[in-house]
């Protein structure tokens, strides 16, 4: 049965140990937005993370907003950053490349997004001390109340920049990877492979037919798909 | 007739706006309908944030999703309309920058191998228009939809071959929503082209998406192949983010078009539930009317 929390940033090993696939989680404290332009040139390009960078600890969301800087006489001693059309999560399998070694170098606590993660993370999270939960996607005027950009690192990437975040009562997060080595898309993903005979039946798919190609087949399924695209 | 091209422009800037931070109500009476019916809790509580959601971006009119997207239009012309064609597309480009560029909203475009911003919301080939005619009427349609990543990503397109028949179209998209899973932010809805060509099936089902949810196609072969594939893709399980549900779609729409006797291929959009969709009728003295759908009634 899934169970509530409310946990204060930085997260301890503890906490996310403690946490379960399917708990409902609301952060408060300090948490990082993270994303491809700012991974890649990172890790690709090997530019050193900005001075003021550190994600030990803290939840990194795998998040896509539209901000603009206010201007200082306008809004307020600490407030230099305003949403436009708001921040909210994005497809975290789209990162899985660059996500285990994150986890591994930096020690975050929590990686959040949605879709998912694979394999390379899930065993980062296990071996690190590190959970992956889901938010609801799109439900950006939701979340984005519980959040405040206090600083923005490489501004130039605009809104594939690093944000350091504020955030109240963040959520609800559901926890979809735990600190454990389980992955709840994996779980589904046995559970919808074990139906999937099932399915085709139902649906009136007589054959499992394969278009004819001149390369080696990957499989049932008649079409060239890459498995690890996403949005 | 400068007025009518001003007042394309307008509407497109005021449709993308509208599309951002109002969805459809067909749309949300689905998702109030799947929430009633759900029998987890997880699920359940994904329903009432999406519905809280919705009602906080329209009552602080804001942007429900943080993705601005990417903008199709359908333009309809009516033939009695004292119209040049070619300025059309120009005044549409021009509304959607100009919308993102006042509020400071998220530009989502950048070029695709330098991966750099192209600083305005409209560019080459962006957004993306379809034309046509509205015979005897002195006004415009037009329809918008400002689809969001996370969906257009699970994009699935095949050139299947005859002896696959419509076994291989079910396969190839009940293989594809497995493959999607909670990427496409489910539930929400599939568009399904069949038939066609290479480039024309893609574009029905994309088009698949504008239909009204709960609108069978008319044509009884492909209103039960539609059933089926609703069926089916419920019975996967993904539900809300992935997470599990007994909704995955709240609507499968199959649009077709005749094929090649050699051909048989199909395409799957998939939509989540953040259906950024509005329309609007722009009559010939520059009023211009919301519409939910062509053809629709004005509601505002």
């Amino acid at each position: 049965m899934s169970r509530e929390w409310r946990l204060k940033t930085p997260l301890s090993e503890e906490d996310v140990r403690a946490l379960g696939l399917l708990d409902v989680v609301y952060l408060t404290g300090k948490m990082w937005g993270i994303r491809d332009e700012n991974l890649r040139r990172h890790l690709d390009d090997g530019e050193a993370l900005p001075e003021g960078v550190d994600y030990a600890g803290y939840p990194l969301l795998h998040e896509a907003a539209g901000y603009r800087q206010v201007d200082a006489g306008g809004a307020g001693k600490n407030r230099k950053w305003e949403f436009t059309s708001g921040m909210g999560n994005t497809t975290s399998t789209r990162m899985e490349r660059w996500m285990p070694e994150i986890i591994e170098r930096y020690g975050p606590r929590a990686i959040l997004g949605k879709g998912g993660l694979l394999e390379g993370s899930t065993a980062a999270c296990e071996r690190h001390g590190c959970v992956y939960m889901s938010t609801i996607g799109g439900a950006a005027s939701h979340y984005d109340t519980h959040a405040e950009i206090i600083n923005v690192y490489w501004p130039d990437l605009t809104s594939q920049a690093i944000l350091e975040l504020e955030v109240t009562d963040y959520g609800p997060c559901f926890v979809a990877i735990d600190a454990h080595g389980n992955n709840h898309y994996f779980n589904m993903r046995a559970e919808q492979i074990k139906k999937r005979g099932a399915i085709y039946e139902k649906a009136g798919v007589s054959r499992i037919s394969e278009r004819p190609t001149m390369t080696p087949s990957s499989g049932a399924g008649g079409n060239d798909r890459s498995s690890t695209k996403s949005g | 007739m400068s007025t009518l091209y001003d007042a394309v422009e307008e509407t497109a800037r005021t449709l993308y706006g509208r599309a951002l931070k109002r969805y459809p109500p067909d749309l949300v009476a689905a998702i109030r309908a799947a929430a009633g019916q759900e029998t987890q809790l997880i699920a359940k509580h994904h329903f009432k944030m999406m519905i809280e959601s919705i009602e906080k971006g329209e009552a602080d009119d804001r942007p429900i999703c943080q993705d601005t997207g990417m903008q199709t239009f359908w333009v309809k012309i009516g033939t009695e309309c004292d119209v040049k064609g070619d300025r059309l597309g120009g005044a549409i480009a021009e509304g959607v920058s100009r919308f993102s560029a006042e509020n400071e909203y998220r530009r989502t475009t950048v070029h695709p191998l330098t991966r750099k911003k192209i600083g305005t919301q409209s560019g080459r080939g962006h957004p993306s228009i379809y034309w046509d005619w509205l015979p005897g009427k002195d006004y415009i349609e037009m329809m918008m939809l400002s689809k969001g990543s996370g969906s257009e990503n699970q994009g699935f397109h095949a050139m299947l071959v005859p002896a696959q028949g419509v076994s291989g179209i079910k396969q190839f998209v009940i293989d594809s929503v497995l493959a999607a899973g909670g990427q496409f932010c489910p539930p929400g809805i599939a568009g399904v082209g069949v038939g066609g060509t290479f480039d024309s099936v893609a574009r029905m089902a994309k088009e698949a998406l504008m239909r009204p949810l709960g609108t069978h196609n008319p044509d009884p072969d492909v209103a039960r192949l539609e059933e089926d594939l609703m069926a089916a893709i419920n019975a996967t399980g993904i539900g809300p983010m992935g997470l599990g549900g007994d909704t995955t779609v709240f609507w499968v729409s199959v649009e077709y078009g005749v094929t090649h006797e050699t051909q048989n291929p199909v395409a799957l959009n998939l939509q989540c539930w953040a259906h950024r969709k509005a329309g609007a009728r722009i009559h010939a003295g520059g009023k211009v009317e919301l519409i939910h759908n062509f053809g629709g009634e004005a509601y505002e």
